[in-house]
């Protein structure tokens, strides 16, 4: 070997595996598995007290410009955050407030104000967004809700559901058809007329359905309309698919390690279960799975961060093996843990629920399985690392 | 992607050099339509005569240590080395194998005198070597071996078979793993020799492969004679000697072959109809490319990283070896995949009527059955894995 060896330019690798330290060690004193069941009871979905402390360490604004009240991260560092949130088993508003966010961050409407803005840095109160209805759909931004003209305002009629933590929400940020054209509503959540109410998913997670009944508003709450307004649910959704599918990641992993020691341990037949190739392949199966889910996120993740042009087919990837496999690994986990993991005491089932429950929130396999093919047809059959490499 | 390389101005240096060697010594029409030779006999002395070119020009092995006849080439330069022949699809380096696994074993443990004499030889494929390592008995178990080295003073007796090894129908010499002590505990009892293939007592008899090509041979030892001299490193040593052998692999290379095969199969899905309905429009075969495509991506980034962190110099992390695992199975999988949408076409061979592309789909379908099964079954990678990575107890 000798001493001539490329730049590698890697700051930015440097900032994720600091940030991602800092998020695992802050997580690690904050929270655990005990105040997680704590939710249980409490049905609020997730800890205001845990949320206040991931404000004031800024992490909704990080995607924000200084001048926003940001700090400037990339979309990179915040998707080893929320690899971190699913580590900890800790739910919070972090993603459906980012993503909402940078849909009021993008679009270029002046009704966007200050204050919102700075509502987008805080945090302390989220936003979230309220896009997915009561039918099932393959394309998440087929929206039939109708928004009406009233006087210089709109009247807003229809149902949300599946919204994230719409009942402790500022604001929601309502997709709606607007003379057929998609239309992007800044909905402050005690407008008369909106009605929240909780669901109950697996995971015991804020996801609520939201009633709109002639909700009227004024004329400054549209945000976006036509093409401005599907980019920028289109974008928001991908965001909020890989930022979901790291959390699984996180869940996924930490969902393995236990499992793993687990079989290390656990004796039958006078041997360790782990011995067995039975056990251990299954294991070893688990793993990649992760891996590849890990790999898909960083790519997606990294593609939405330097805005190249694969992030749409890199976000439909992650998703579709977050669903296809990640979400899978809890099951198996489960499985080596037998007859104990059955129970409501052990603590597997938590991050089989939670898993579950966020695979969900990704849309349909079908909708990214097009997307993936659709690519293909078109001769796309690298990834992004590909056109890098 | 957050990180980009650049190279220096002494590795694009190196790359101007590989290109102005490649322009003047690959044939104009190279690639272009058929191969330069008629016969098997004919491939490999136009392989050796192309190997010998590539060393005159310092190029057979770059990785080697300059003294040695390398270029102590940085892992930049190697990716660069690497980039440039696969651009060119250039013919293969026929001892490659030799280069990657018996040049460094020598360099690390035999004598000045073996040093001097091969290392020139198989760089410029005046000896071409084969590796006599797998057994009729002893595949994913390799140290279960049983063919016998006698000790008899200034010279070894060996007696036993080997199977699976390449080239031995026209190699010069072999590197050859035997059982010294048949006492000792199986992975300690092995040594390794300089085997001359002209040697009396040695049988060559091709393997005919699954495909019905015989790429492979069994060779059988009917005490065969090796001098003392000719033991690599220390006898009754020679299982470190070849498991510290420095395996090279080259990141990229197995993520674009992978890549290649997802395009393949993606045309071959175009180009097929049923019900007047392109093949790619099903369904389910979306399900299964949508799942490959997915995969291939993953395997990518894998290995992107992997070769950002070796020129770093961080060591190859879990993801490699699991992306080993993960890309054979693939890669088959993506094989099955192709022969099956083309339904009772995917069967017929090269030379049948109606056969598609001359019946490489069927072919490959059968040569990827190797795939999971040679250089450690999938289900001893997975051992491996669990036992190093994941830690779990040994079985």
């Amino acid at each position: 070997m000798n001493d001539s060896s490329p730049n590698v330019l890697d700051e930015q690798a440097e900032r994720i595996s600091i940030i991602q330290h800092v998020a695992k060690e802050f997580l690690a004193g904050e929270w655990s598995n005990e105040q997680f069941r704590k939710l249980i009871d409490s049905g609020d979905g997730y800890d205001p007290g845990l949320w206040d402390k991931m404000c004031a360490l800024g992490w909704p604004g990080l995607l924000l410009t200084e001048d926003e009240g940001g700090s400037e991260a990339s979309f990179s560092e915040l998707a080893v955050i929320a690899e971190e949130c699913g580590r900890a088993l800790a739910p919070s508003p972090l993603v459906s407030h980012v993503t909402a966010g940078e849909i009021v961050r993008g679009a270029q409407s002046k009704s966007v104000t200050q204050d919102l803005l700075a509502a987008v840095a805080k945090g302390a109160v989220p936003l979230t967004t309220a896009a997915i209805e009561s039918e099932l759909t393959n394309d998440r931004l087929t929206i039939a809700m109708t928004a009406g003209c009233d006087g210089d305002g709109f009247v807003l009629s229809g149902e949300k559901r599946f919204v994230q933590a719409a009942r402790d929400a500022s604001t929601l940020v309502v997709a709606a058809r607007l003379d057929g054209a998609l239309a992007l509503f800044a909905v402050p959540r005690g407008t008369a007329g909106v009605d929240v109410e909780r669901l109950k998913p697996l995971d015991w997670s804020a996801l609520d359905s939201v009633k709109f009944d002639s909700v009227v508003v004024p004329a400054e709450s549209l945000i976006a309309k036509g093409t401005e307004a599907e980019r920028l649910l289109r974008e928001a959704l991908c965001q909020s698919d890989i930022l979901l599918s790291a959390e699984l990641c996180g869940l996924a992993e930490a969902a393995l390690d236990l499992a793993v020691e687990y079989a290390k341990i656990r004796e039958t037949y006078g041997k360790p279960i782990g011995q067995y190739q039975a056990v251990k392949h299954r294991l070893v199966n688990l793993r990649a799975d992760i891996e590849i889910g890990k790999a898909l996120v960083r790519a997606a993740a990294g593609a939405v961060t330097s805005q190249s042009a694969g992030w749409r087919l890199a976000s439909a990837q992650a998703a579709y093996w977050s669903i296809d496999a990640v979400k899978k690994v809890p099951e198996g986990c489960l499985q080596v843990f037998g007859g104990i993991g059955f129970t409501w005491e052990h603590d597997i089932h938590l991050y089989l629920r939670r898993c579950a429950t966020l695979a969900s929130q990704l849309g349909e396999r079908a909708e990214h399985r097009e997307v993936i093919v659709e690519a293909l047809d078109k001769g796309r059959f690298g990834g992004a690392s590909a056109d890098a490499a | 992607l957050d990180v980009q390389l650049e190279f220096t101005a002494e590795d694009e240096a190196f790359r101007a050099e590989v290109r102005t060697f490649l322009d003047g010594n690959l044939p104009k029409d190279w690639n272009k339509g058929g191969k330069p030779w008629k016969t098997s006999e004919e491939r490999v002395v136009y392989l050796r005569d192309w190997q010998s070119k590539l060393n005159a020009a310092r190029l057979a092995a770059v990785s080697w240590p300059v003294e040695y006849g390398g270029r102590g080439a940085s892992l930049a330069q190697q990716i660069i080395y690497s980039q440039e022949m696969s651009r060119r699809s250039t013919p293969d380096v026929i001892n490659r194998a030799a280069i990657l696994q018996v040049g460094p074993a020598l360099i690390q443990w035999a004598t000045d005198e073996i040093k001097e004499h091969f290392l020139p030889r198989i760089l410029s494929a005046e000896h071409v070597w084969c590796q006599g390592f797998s057994e009729p008995g002893a595949g994913s178990d390799l140290a279960g071996m049983t063919t016998r080295a006698v000790d008899m003073g200034d010279h070894f007796l060996v007696t036993g078979a080997k199977v699976w090894t390449s080239r031995a129908e026209f190699a010069d010499y072999c590197m050859l793993l035997a059982r010294t002590d048949p006492d000792a505990p199986k992975h300690q009892g092995i040594t390794a020799f300089i085997l001359d293939m002209r040697e009396p007592g040695i049988t060559v008899s091709p393997l005919k492969q699954i495909s019905g090509v015989s790429g492979f041979n069994q060779v059988f030892f009917d005490n065969v004679r090796i001098p003392r001299d000719r033991v690599i490193g220390e006898v009754n040593n020679g299982w470190q000697v070849t498991s510290n052998t420095l395996r090279f692999e080259r990141a990229g290379t197995a993520t674009s072959r992978a890549e290649r095969r997802l395009e393949i199969l993606t045309k071959l899905a175009q180009s097929t109809v049923v019900d007047g309905q392109r093949r790619i429009d099903d369904p389910v075969l979306r399900e299964r490319l949508a799942r490959y495509s997915t995969i291939v991506q993953a395997l990518g980034e894998i290995g992107w990283r992997s070769i950002v962190n070796g020129l770093k110099g961080i060591p190859p992390g879990p993801e490699t070896s699991i992306a080993k695992l993960i890309w054979s199975e693939i890669d088959q999988s993506m094989s099955d995949c192709g022969m099956e949408l083309l339904g009772p076409y995917g069967p017929l061979q090269g030379g049948s009527p109606h056969a598609v592309k001359n019946g490489t789909p069927a072919a490959s379908y059968l040569i990827m059955r190797a795939a999971t099964i040679g250089g450690g079954t999938s289900e001893i990678q997975r051992n491996i894995i669990g036992e190093r990575l994941l830690g779990l107890p040994k079985d």
